[in-house]
Order: C-alpha cells, then structure tokens, then sequence
C-alpha cells in the first residue's frame, strides 16, 4: 500500500471518529432527563414515614433523599388536574404536612379515576420539603379500586 | 417554611409555577417548577414563596445536571426564598372579582446570599381565590452564580423569573 494511500485511510479513520464523537456528543448534549417511571425505587415507604423523617431532622433527610426515587402509600387528600403537570396531594397524621406529587403531563388520564380518599402508590423524584414533602416526575403505581 | 406563624386571611399554594429564563440568542436555557409553595397573608401583607432547585426541570438532562451541581449547588442550597411585604395592599377584596398591582418588597434568599427586592405583583380576585402572578429579573453575580468562560455566549447574566400561583383560603 502506497504511502498516500495510507494517509488517505488514515485520515478517513480519523474524519469517521470525529464524525462519530461529534454525533455521540450531540446525543448527549440533547438527552433529555432520565424518565424516571423507568428507574427501580430507591425507597419504598408510606407518606406517615416520609414526612415523619423530614420531621426529625429535615437537612439529614433532604441530603439522604432529595434526588432519590421514592415509591411512596398514602391517602389522596387533594388533586389537580388542570395545568401542565397535574398534582397529588397525599396527606399524613399531620393535617399541615403532606406528599405533593407532581405528575408527568401524559400521567393525567391515569389520574382521572382517582378520588380523594383513595389510597395509591407513586414513583416519583424527591426534591425536597417546603410545607409538604415534594415529589417530581411522578406516576401512578397502583390505586385502590 | 412556617405556615401557623401567618394571620387570618391567609391564602396558600402548594403547586405555584416558577419559571426562568437564562439564555441568549446563542441558546435556550429555560426551566420550570411546578411545585412552589406560597403563602399571602392579606390582613398583615406578609407573602412568602419558596421553591426547591432540584424541582426546576429542563429539557436537556445535561443542562439540568449542571443547573444543580455546578451553578446553583442544590446540596448545599437547597432551596430559594422570597419573604417580604406587600405595599399598598389594603384596597384587595377576596369577596369581589378585582385586579390589583401591588409591589412585594422583601428579601430573596438564594445560593446562601440574601438581597433586597421590590417585585412588582398583580394579585387577582375570583370566587373568593386568590391568584398572583410576578414578573421581575435577578443578575447571577448578586448570587454569586459564575458563569465559566466556555458558555459566557449561551447563559444570560440576568435571568428573567415568572411565578404564577393560584391561592386558595387556609
């Protein structure tokens, strides 16, 4: 093989793995946050248990829990459908602090069957505490009938 | 965020949007957070609204990322705070259907600084609710929020900042 010819292979290796690398990095740049209705559950408790942790000390929580996937049981005690993400509210043996669970907008159908005074099971990101407990990026689990 | 230290007439959301701005021509930086909680007290003028950083959601998952490691430190911050008082307050009505400008003077505390602002309100009355919508801008540097030389051309040093919230009585 002639030594332009090698160059000229050499070159195409390289434009391909910038190309790749390029498109790879686009990818990335464009990926949009994981769903988290696909990630397991990195906490699996009721809304009494929740909220009673942030309760005791609500900075050692916040920094176990924010940003972790939680599935959480609790008694329906408010929804809003209406809006881009409609929300839950899940209420605790506290009548000031609850769960407010923020849905994905494409959730909403699935919360149309929903009733205060039902008890459901949500996934969702927790954020935080404000007066509630807060829950992003949530779904449906399971609701009793 | 204290609910029981609030008067009578206290108004409450726990599902305020806030949403920001923070792009240039170059990009699109916005987010949104649909789970602010506000409290409007209107026989004292006391309002409070606070959200929490890692509820801001944005289309890009890196963008996100960065928002909360690099540029606001949510662990460290997790949350950002308005407390203030409305000014000329007395004339809004819950019972009547009305629209009111008011100015919420106060302190928003964010990424560990405190700063004093005027932020102008329009308050709106409707079947004994109460809406309230804000529109103002923050600068980065008044919070010591850097922006590393590689984006300089793609994140806005002043950020606009809308909340929007409807209230209901507590």
């Amino acid at each position: 093989m002639s030594k332009t010819t090698r160059m000229k292979k050499a070159l195409l290796i390289i434009v391909i793995l910038v190309v790749v690398a390029g498109g790879y990095g686009i990818y990335l740049f464009n990926m949009r946050p994981p769903d988290i209705r696909k990630k397991s559950p990195d906490y699996e408790l009721t809304v009494d248990s929740l909220v009673s942790k942030f309760e005791k000390d609500e900075d050692a929580t916040t920094k176990a829990m924010a940003g972790k996937v939680i599935l959480v049981s609790g008694k329906v005690v408010g929804i809003k459908l209406q809006g881009m993400e409609p929300s839950v509210m899940l209420g605790s043996a506290d009548p000031l602090v609850g769960v407010t669970c923020t849905f994905y907008p494409e959730e909403k159908p699935n919360l149309e069957s929903i009733t205060v005074g039902m008890m459901i099971r949500v996934k969702g990101k927790c954020t935080g505490k404000l007066i509630d407990v807060v829950m992003n990026n949530c779904s449906l689990a399971s609701h009793d009938q | 965020m204290a609910a029981t230290s609030f008067g009578q007439q206290r108004y409450f959301t726990k599902t305020g949007t806030i949403s920001f701005k923070a792009g240039t021509a170059v990009e699109d930086v916005d987010a949104i957070n649909n789970a602010a909680a506000s409290i409007i007290d209107l026989s004292s003028g006391q309002v409070e609204v606070a959200v929490l950083v890692r509820g801001f959601e944005f289309r890009r998952g890196l963008m996100q990322e960065h928002f909360n490691e690099n540029y606001m430190e949510s662990d460290k911050f997790p949350k950002a705070v308005f407390k203030g008082q409305l000014k000329d307050f007395s004339g809004v009505n819950v019972s009547t259907n009305g629209t009111y400008h008011v100015v919420a003077n106060g302190t928003l505390d964010m990424h560990g600084v405190k700063k004093e602002m005027a932020i102008p309100v329009v308050l709106t009355t409707s079947g004994g609710n109460l809406s309230a919508q804000a529109d103002f801008q923050v600068q980065l540097e008044d919070f010591n929020i850097s922006i590393p030389g590689p984006v300089k051309d793609k994140i806005s040093p002043t950020v606009t900042i809308h909340f929007s919230g409807d209230h209901t009585s507590m």
